[in-house]
């Protein structure tokens, strides 16, 4: 039997071929780079900040009041049931100043506490620092403050902090329906809400079912903000798009370090646990003033809000961890907190800050979840805010 | 030379369909295997963890974007740690903390559950345990004990 050479070349040839055919037609589309980028709409939102400006001495501490809230002149804010979403950046800070937004991301009308930490090097002088606030569809707005340093303050008496970076990513709306456009904006950023540019950032968006169904790669812009959309159209093959709970993962990939975060949409209802924690905010022993600079041996307290987007939880947890700066766990909290759907639960912890406590950055990171994850349960939920602990 | 031909055609769209289908994924909720590891099984106090895994579908292909999710127990039932992290494009995952220099000595207990929506949760535990080490001015006055113990056995025979 004479056997040709090329016949087995030949079978391999062709499995290879209709190999690339199946995955070449399953395979979403990668958008193109840069889609989704803002497109600078008109400010949906105005900022206040009071006072406007801040005497001090080099080295020292000085707070702000920042409100944000709708633009009364907007109409399409009129119409709508939910508060604008609005993350706050600063810019223009002083080389080795730090600041801290709390919160840094909000529904209008809300306020936040601006914290800066002026360098004990810095020369006398008058510093504007512009706040900014960005919404989907890159509409912005801005305040100005002003630290008047007044006197020079000790060389040497403070030491840099080490700060992280931080990713968060939101839709526009928690639910949609088949057909709409599903609109979402993230940032990155410094623990200090200093913003991260050009940083890539790949987004992937999985159904009900677990199918890839979206995929962009994009960049964060001068603000650390990136965009993107896509439409909640057929499937192939004539399927519509599923009901149920859909999660979009973000992951941020900057001078060679790799965050990662997600969040989650409904189409018309829920199929899954969807809890979004709407704020994390340290507060004083009395829980009546934001605070971000603490002592060692201070009490303290902090504030959580979460709403549930998705089916009920009879016995959530809502877990806080505490992290001193070497990512050391000093401290876990939990409560136990049933919440109906589209229900928002506010919720304080107590804590006391050792006196021994190594001076520096201070994590908290809450998680919520169904349960115990001893008992069976799962993390829904995670976010993070930082404070700075001093001598 | 026909039969040879139908033979190679009949091959080639059985492997178009496996792979179509399984890149569709309509079948039913499959279930996630979970692999889990600690680095060492004994550490000090003040100590790095690293608690690491993969997760897989039963045929072992990796799942990314599972939520893995931690919780840590110590020998007084209280929390130590808690953890959110996310698998990579091969399933695997790592996280890395810092035992407190004062946790207590004994078993520790990690709690590890792996979810990804379409897919059923799977779970796992992995234990270790913190003992600290003799310290230095200790395992220097370890001889000297034992040779004044000895010293005293002798002694005492001798009488």
């Amino acid at each position: 039997m004479n056997i040709r050479p090329c016949k087995p070349i030949g079978v391999l040839l062709l499995t290879l071929i209709l190999t690339s055919l199946a995955v070449a037609s399953i395979n979403p589309k990668p958008s193109s780079a840069f889609k989704g980028m803002g497109d600078n709409q008109a400010p949906k939102f105005k900022l206040e900040a009071k006072p406007v400006i801040r005497n001090c001495r080099a080295g020292d501490a000085v707070k702000f009041d920042i409100k944000v809230k709708e633009d009364e002149g907007d109409e399409a804010s009129k119409e709508r049931r939910e508060g604008e979403l609005v993350f706050l950046r600063v810019e223009g800070l002083p080389l080795e100043w730090i600041s801290q937004l709390s919160p840094r991301v909000g529904r209008t009308d809300f306020r936040s506490k601006l914290t800066i930490r002026t360098a004990a090097e810095s020369p006398p002088g008058t510093y504007n620092i512009t706040v900014v606030g960005v919404s989907f569809g890159g509409s912005r707005s801005h305040t100005v403050v002003s630290v008047v340093v007044e006197q020079p303050g000790e060389p040497g008496s403070k030491e840099p902090y080490n700060y992280g970076l931080e990713l968060a990513i939101r839709t526009y709306r928690a639910v949609y329906r088949a057909g709409e456009e599903v609109e979402l904006m993230g940032s990155l950023s410094t623990d200090f809400g200093l913003p991260i540019f050009n940083a890539t950032i790949y987004l992937f968006v999985i159904n009900p079912v677990g199918r890839l169904i979206h995929f962009n790669s994009t960049r964060t812009d001068n603000l650390g903000t990136f965009y993107d959309s896509f439409k909640l159209t057929e499937e192939k093959e004539g399927i519509k798009p599923l009901n149920g709970t859909y999660v979009i993962y973000a992951t941020a990939i900057y001078e060679k370090k790799m965050l990662r975060t997600h969040t989650t949409f409904i189409v018309e209802y829920p199929s899954y646990p969807s809890i979004q924690i709407d704020s994390i905010v340290t507060l004083n022993s009395l829980g009546n003033e934001t605070k971000s600079i603490y002592r060692q041996g201070e009490p303290m307290k902090i504030k959580v809000v979460i709403t549930n987007y998705g089916i009920a939880l009879n016995s959530s947890v809502v877990w806080v961890e505490l992290q001193a700066p070497n990512r050391i766990p000093i401290k876990v909290m939990l409560t136990i907190v049933p919440i109906n759907p589209g229900e928002s639960k506010e919720l304080t912890f107590d804590f006391k800050i050792p006196l021994n406590a190594e001076p520096g950055i201070y994590y908290v990171r809450v998680f919520v979840s169904d349960k115990p994850i001893s008992t069976g349960g799962r993390f829904i939920a995670m976010a993070s805010e930082s404070f700075i602990v001093e001598t | 030379m026909s039969r040879k031909l139908s033979l190679i055609l009949m091959f080639s769209i059985t492997i178009f369909s496996t792979i179509s289908l399984e890149m569709l994924n309509v079948e039913a909720q499959q279930s996630l295997q979970l692999q889990v590891k600690v680095d060492k099984e004994i550490y000090d106090s003040g100590e790095i963890v690293r608690i690491s895994g993969i997760v897989s579908l039963s045929n072992g292909t990796g799942v990314a974007n599972a939520l893995v999710s931690i919780q840590v127990m110590g020998p007084d039932d209280a929390v130590y740690h808690i953890a959110l992290v996310y698998s990579n494009d091969t399933g695997g995952f790592l996280d890395e903390y810092r035992t407190p220099d004062e946790a207590p000595n004994g078993l520790y207990t990690a709690y590890i559950k792996a979810s990804k929506v379409g897919f059923e949760d799977a779970q796992s535990q992995v234990e270790y345990s913190v003992i600290p080490e003799l310290s230095s001015p200790s395992l220097a006055m370890l001889p000297v004990l034992l040779v004044t113990i000895l010293a005293i056995y002798v002694i005492k025979k001798r009488e």
